[in-house]
């Protein structure tokens, strides 16, 4: 079976520089491999169908369960190759992804691209997820209903500056379907705007971000990476080059970039969608309920 | 109530398939909830809280997979739990339902090697190249992108053709095989009737109105918006009419377009004459016609055709149909809520098709009708942004939709025109189609009303009566449901038509 390895994260990249690292593979799926180091950080290769991310390789190749590869065996990697028992993918060729952040815009123009987004998801996005979490009706499925009152209620709270919101957020976590729980996805989205280049750094989201971290362990092994890696302000670069287009105003690939988001995972991507909506919501001091009802 | 759990620790199901599971058990008859997540504390809270977190479970890690379902009976909860046991066993694999996104045709091929049909969305400069590499590998192509030439069409169309493929597209947006809606579709009833329609909303106005009669459809093909010109010479309707001839659950073949060119509509009508099934004709604005040939029966519009074809489906061999005229005391009555000076009808569409019915219905009673996609020139708006006359706008149109959602999707240039047109002292009726189904918005009377009430209240303000007609296109099976789309705009005070050729007649008897 022969695989290349396309692309890597620049961070990722530039830690192996340093030291070879050791660790086992904690999940196998067709599309992606998850590595867990001892520090119970997670490396991931994946399949050169899906995008770059933090701390990820993207490979071409077949699918990854029929590498040969099993859940718990060693591995060891370097910043030539990564080893696993007799699978051996070098990084000699791969080119480097610089996850570029974009910056927290100034000017109100770009928030037009919102109102696009705003529906794509709503009419776009995945049931079962928090895509009507501004909708006038409730869901009446047990976890999406859930997830809503949950999410509007620490929505509020955040607003308010209200030292509540530190465990509405918490409430979030690990709630909801999917490897990576919907609320995670939800969190994740909001962590990331509210850890941009330029976002307004009230001290209400600095003090809520350090009250959930605690909470962040309460979660699967993935979950955890994607939340500790938003809060770092890094993110996959499907959802970076969504970011990037809004705050440029360049609406016209707000569709494409819109659609690659809401495609990651099962829900994940709407739940992400919805997070960052969310975020924006939070930064802009604007309720996303008028969205629906606006010319 | 019983509850049963399936654990599964440290387990390595994807999102997609796990999604793909709670979706299953949930709908099994029986089921009162099911939960199908990672034991994290807040899901393990949830189960508490839902009376199924038992000891067990309680146990796990958040990196523990739990399935846990209640069900009306102990025999119903095992089913269930041996149905997600197996589920949970069987190697992963994308199956239907699941959200793959390879980088190429060949290895969404390869994915999903079962596949049988491909649908192209892509930008028009790449959409013939993956259409023909789909083909080449065997597959149905259904394309909604639109911007590729004729002779990439055509190319297609004939390659197509000699693989024994359907290539149904460019710009076609409605299809229904074997009973899975494609793309903008609505959820209609199984039957015999077979229908064959250009691109979008001429299809899902026949498919609704056949189901609101009581008919089905066998399946439902699209040929793309061009496929009835002299150049493409109507080479996918031939085949799609093949495939229903020898199709056994089709009994009646509907098919749905504007008027071809002359010699496209001959071959069409030739071919249909060899087929021994009824064959209904509804070709766009060409009339009622009478033709020798024994089966084919042709309409005047949409929903005389759906009425013809669930007859013939029924055994009713009667094509005599008209729809009914307005009621005429309801029309007077809106008349003079008029003032002097309104007098134009206003029609703001979101399906081209449906636009272009209600123009040819409405141009019957009231003259000449300005559009901004009319074929003759003197017809056709100078500036698709200013209404002139009575006036039809096709708001699907590049003019509008150039890095934009379609007006289904994303409706909000609809809404600001409809408040536009009030604010003309010469608008009288304001006339829309809401379109419900698949790949609509989620609740477009819902996400419509607000504009339609200040555009009422801008004219009241002015001293003048705006009416407003409109006609829901869908089903009550529709996720939006017709019926409560209806409701909402009704209880607005808009005139809720049966069918978008009544909701054309209505408004046009308004004005004249």
């Amino acid at each position: 079976m022969h695989y290349r390895a396309i692309s890597a994260d620049s961070v990722m990249l530039a830690a192996l520089k340093k030291q070879t690292l050791f660790g086992v593979v904690d999940g196998l799926f067709a599309h992606s491999v998850n590595l867990r180091l001892p520090d119970k950080r997670l490396y991931s290769i994946v399949a050169a169908s899906l995008d770059n991310g933090p701390d990820a390789i993207r490979v071409q190749g077949p699918e990854f369960t029929k590498a040969g590869v099993a859940v718990g065996q060693p591995v060891e990697i370097s910043s030539d190759a990564i080893r696993m028992g007799r699978w051996q993918l070098s990084l000699a060729e791969v080119q480097s992804w610089q996850g570029a952040v974009p910056v927290w815009p100034t000017g109100q123009e770009w928030q037009k691209g919102l109102f696009f987004l705003f529906h794509l998801l709503t009419a776009q996005g995945q049931a079962g997820s928090l895509k009507l979490l501004w909708a006038k009706t409730e869901p009446k499925e047990l976890f999406p209903r859930i997830l809503r009152e949950r999410a509007m209620c620490l929505l509020h709270l955040l607003a308010a500056g209200d030292p509540a919101a530190v465990q509405a957020g918490q409430e979030l976590v690990g709630l909801g379907p999917g490897h990576t729980p919907a609320g995670d996805d939800f969190l994740a989205g909001i962590f990331l705007l509210l850890s941009l280049p330029g976002v307004p750094g009230e001290q209400k989201y600095v003090e809520w971000k350090q009250g959930m971290e605690m909470a962040i362990s309460r979660t699967t092994t993935v979950s955890q990476a994607m939340l500790r890696h938003a809060m770092e302000g890094r993110a996959r670069e499907w959802v970076l080059n969504l970011l990037a287009a809004l705050f440029a105003g360049r609406e016209e690939e707000l569709e494409s970039y819109g659609r690659q988001v809401l495609s990651i995972g099962s829900t994940s991507g709407t739940d992400l969608m919805a997070g960052l909506l969310a975020g924006i919501s939070l930064l802009l001091r604007k309720d996303f309920s008028g969205l629906e009802t606006a010319g | 109530m019983a509850v049963q759990i399936v654990i599964r620790k440290n387990a390595y199901q994807d999102s997609v398939t796990l999604m793909a599971l709670s979706g299953k058990i949930s709908a099994l008859e029986g089921v009162q909830e099911a939960v199908v997540a990672m034991a994290t504390d807040m899901n393990k809270d949830l189960l508490r809280n839902v009376g199924m977190l038992t000891p067990e479970v309680e146990e796990l890690t958040a990196n523990d997979l739990v399935v846990a379902v209640k069900a009306d009976t102990d025999e119903r909860c095992v089913q269930t739990v041996e149905m997600a046991e197996e589920a949970l066993n069987k190697k992963q694999v994308a199956g239907k339902g699941a959200v793959v996104s390879p980088s190429s045709i060949a290895s969404a091929v390869d994915l999903i090697p079962e596949s049988n049909l491909v649908i192209l969305s892509v930008p028009g400069q790449y959409a013939a190249r993956e259409a023909m590499q789909a083909l080449k590998k065997g597959r149905h192509v259904m394309m909604f992108s639109d911007n590729v030439t004729l002779a990439d069409e055509k190319k297609l169309k004939e390659f197509a053709h000699q693989q024994g493929l359907l290539m149904m597209g460019p710009d076609c947006g409605t299809a229904i095989v074997n009973n899975v809606g494609l793309c903008f579709a609505n959820v209609v009833n199984k039957g015999n009737i077979g229908v064959v329609g250009a691109s979008g909303t001429g299809t899902q106005e026949a498919t609704v109105l056949i189901d609101r009669l009581g008919g089905g459809v066998s399946q439902v093909l699209g040929t793309g918006g061009r496929d009835l010109t002299e150049e493409i010479g109507g080479r996918m309707m031939l085949d799609c009419i093949a495939a229903l001839a020898e199709d056994e659950n089709t009994r009646v073949i509907l098919l749905v377009s504007k008027p071809p060119a002359d010699k496209v509509a001959a071959r069409i009508l030739e071919t249909c004459n060899q087929i021994s099934k009824p064959v209904i004709v509804c070709f766009m604005g060409s009339g009622n016609r009478k033709d020798n040939r024994k089966n084919l029966h042709f309409a005047g519009n949409l929903e005389e055709a759906a009425e013809i074809a669930v007859r013939f489906a029924k055994g009713q061999e009667d094509d005599q149909v008209e729809t009914p005229l307005p009621d005429a005391e309801k029309v007077a009555a809106h008349k003079a809520e008029l003032k002097p000076g309104q007098k134009y009808v206003r029609g703001l569409y979101c399906g081209g098709t449906l636009c272009d019915e209600a123009m040819y219905i409405a141009k019957q009673t009231v003259g000449q009708v300005f559009c901004n996609v009319a074929k003759e020139a003197d017809n056709r708006l100078a500036d698709p942004h200013k209404s002139k006359g009575h006036c039809f706008i096709d708001m699907g149109d590049d003019a509008f939709t150039v890095g934009k959602p379609h007006p289904m999707i994303e409706p909000g240039l609809r809404l600001e025109r409809i408040v536009e047109e009030a604010k003309d002292p010469e608008t009288a009726v304001l006339l829309l189609d809401i379109m419900i189904g698949y790949g609509s918005h989620p609740d477009p009377a819902g996400i419509t009303l607000p504009a339609i009430l200040e555009a009422r209240k801008i004219a009241k303000e002015a001293g003048r009566n705006l009416e407003v007609v409109a006609y829901v296109c869908g089903t009550d099976k529709d996720p939006q449901g017709r019926l409560e789309q209806e409701q909402k705009l009704a209880a607005a005070g808009v005139m809720i038509e049966r069918s978008n050729a009544r909701a054309a007649r209505l408004a046009a008897a308004i004005v004249s």
